[in-house]
């Protein structure tokens, strides 16, 4: 293959879908040029013809992800720049001063980081507990035993982006909704990855990115936010609406939309999930589970491998190690066989800490377009590794 | 009542509308995709100055003879009106 770059891409191999996903449907990138034409205008500031288009193709994405997720509430699909933002706006904007608050051993830095500020500058408190166990009864038992009196939030991630590990969701809702807990779900490994009911889920706000398993352009993420909780704004400015009011108001999802938004990557995120809902999330998991299974396996058949976190039922994200070799060595011997991994902590250190990695892994993490041959390529190059 | 077609003739097509001020761009579009599947046709208007509005708005430029059933479909979805302005 060459892309209109001009870059020979067909020998590359791609298993790096957990960082974001490769390549996009070429609908993306196509709609994301027209766009920056035809609905070259500022989405809900104007009147004319080209700020209505952008407004319209902004709304239509609202509605596509509402679709895809069983949101009722297209209103409170809330676009950010990616799934940090959007968790750091639900987490910010709704723990207060005295909190407590829970998350699991496995949260990347986008929820550990600003919950760490917050207890920092504003005096919250929390706690972690194990999420790694296979049995979901363990997990829930884990939390409960972390949740205190004065717990006001939960964040969990919907999967680890380490080890792949599904978190019991709507079990842990349960646990949240019965003591009057609000849980915020970090769904960057999830979204377009496995189905997702956000009412089964019984998450309050849903983080989402747009450029992972939804196929968008980088620079989109989601938040939904459920009719009972409206988080406070993390920055102020224009939103279009009641610019006499010095406050951004109450009304979503302009409250936390502030400034111009990235018209043209909304416009290429809707095209991503309209990808995504065609080929059905329940096809796309189907194809990656296989995937995932098929390279698991085969990775443990090799005695100097070490795999963290071998679920049966998982994200397709696989963590290993070969031996006492530094994974960014492995990772730069599969970069220069065209196989692109990543390699490191994952921005993700609590996981690492608790999966026991001594400090890193390699990360292999699959799309539905890979292949069982080109797993079976990487295999060769990983078994020469000793 | 017709005004002087020849002279400002969109402004005379204006009089016969109405405008339904809604919360933002998103409860406008909202509404006019809900309306539009219950055959009433509406235009996206944006709005600087209203009796209610702290600024800036928009709302759903609507025939007179529309406004009715479109006020019954918005409250029956629960979306908010927040004004109804003559165009």
């Amino acid at each position: 293959m060459t892309t209109e770059f001009g870059e020979q891409m067909e020998k590359t191999i791609y298993f790096d879908h957990a960082a974001t996903s490769w390549p996009k449907p070429s609908s993306v990138s196509m709609t994301m040029k027209k766009a920056m034409y035809e609905n070259g205008g500022n989405p809900g500031r104007s009147g004319h013809i080209l700020s209505v288009k952008a407004s319209k193709a902004i709304y239509k994405c609202r509605e596509a992800v509402s679709d895809l997720f069983s949101f009722d509430d297209p209103e409170r699909v809330i676009f950010t720049q990616n799934t940090t933002y959007a968790l750091n706006t639900a987490i910010k904007g709704i723990v207060k001063q005295g909190d407590h608050v829970v998350i699991s051993n496995l949260e990347h830095n986008s929820v550990l980081r600003p919950i760490e500020r917050l207890s920092q500058e504003k005096g919250i408190t929390y706690g972690t507990f194990d999420a790694t166990d296979d049995s979901d009864e363990d997990v829930i038992y884990c939390l409960k035993r972390a949740i205190r009196q004065n717990t006001k939030t939960v964040v969990v991630t919907a999967a680890s982006n380490v080890c792949g590990k599904i978190l019991p969701i709507s079990r842990i809702s349960s646990e949240c909704h019965r003591r009057g807990i609000t849980l915020i779900v970090d769904g960057a490994q999830a979204g377009g990855v496995f189905p997702i009911d956000f009412k089964t889920m019984g998450a309050d706000i849903l983080c989402l990115a747009g450029h992972k398993g939804l196929y968008g352009p980088q620079g989109t993420g989601i938040m939904l936010c459920c009719k009972s909780i409206t988080p406070e704004s993390l920055a102020e400015g224009g939103n279009g609406i009641n610019s006499q009011d010095k406050t951004m108001g109450d009304i979503l999802p302009e409250k936390l939309e502030a400034g111009t938004p990235n018209t043209p990557g909304i416009c290429g995120l809707y095209e991503g999930v309209k990808y995504v809902s065609a080929e059905t999330v329940e096809e796309i998991f189907g194809k990656t589970l296989l995937l995932t299974r098929f390279a698991t396996e085969a990775l443990l058949e090799n005695k100097n491998i070490t795999v963290y976190g071998d679920y049966g039922v998982k994200a397709p994200v696989i963590s290993f190690n070969i031996n006492s070799f530094d994974p960014s060595y492995v990772s730069s011997v599969l970069s220069d066989n065209g196989i692109c991994t990543r390699s490191g902590l994952h921005c993700a250190p609590l996981a690492h800490m608790a999966l026991g990695t001594n400090g890193g892994t390699v990360r292999v993490s699959f799309g539905h377009k890979n292949t069982k041959n080109e797993i079976e390529k990487f295999l060769k190059v990983v078994n020469k590794i000793r | 009542m017709i005004l002087n077609i020849a002279i400002k003739p969109e402004r005379t097509i204006h009089m016969r509308y109405k405008i339904i001020v809604l919360s933002s761009v998103t409860y406008a579009l909202k509404a006019q995709g809900m309306l539009a599947r219950e055959g009433v046709d509406t235009r996206l208007e944006k709005l600087s100055r209203t009796r209610t509005l702290k600024g800036c708005g928009y709302g759903l430029r609507v025939s007179s003879s529309n406004l009715d059933k479109a006020v019954k479909l918005l409250n029956l979805e629960r979306i908010r009106i927040v004004e109804i302005i003559d165009y």
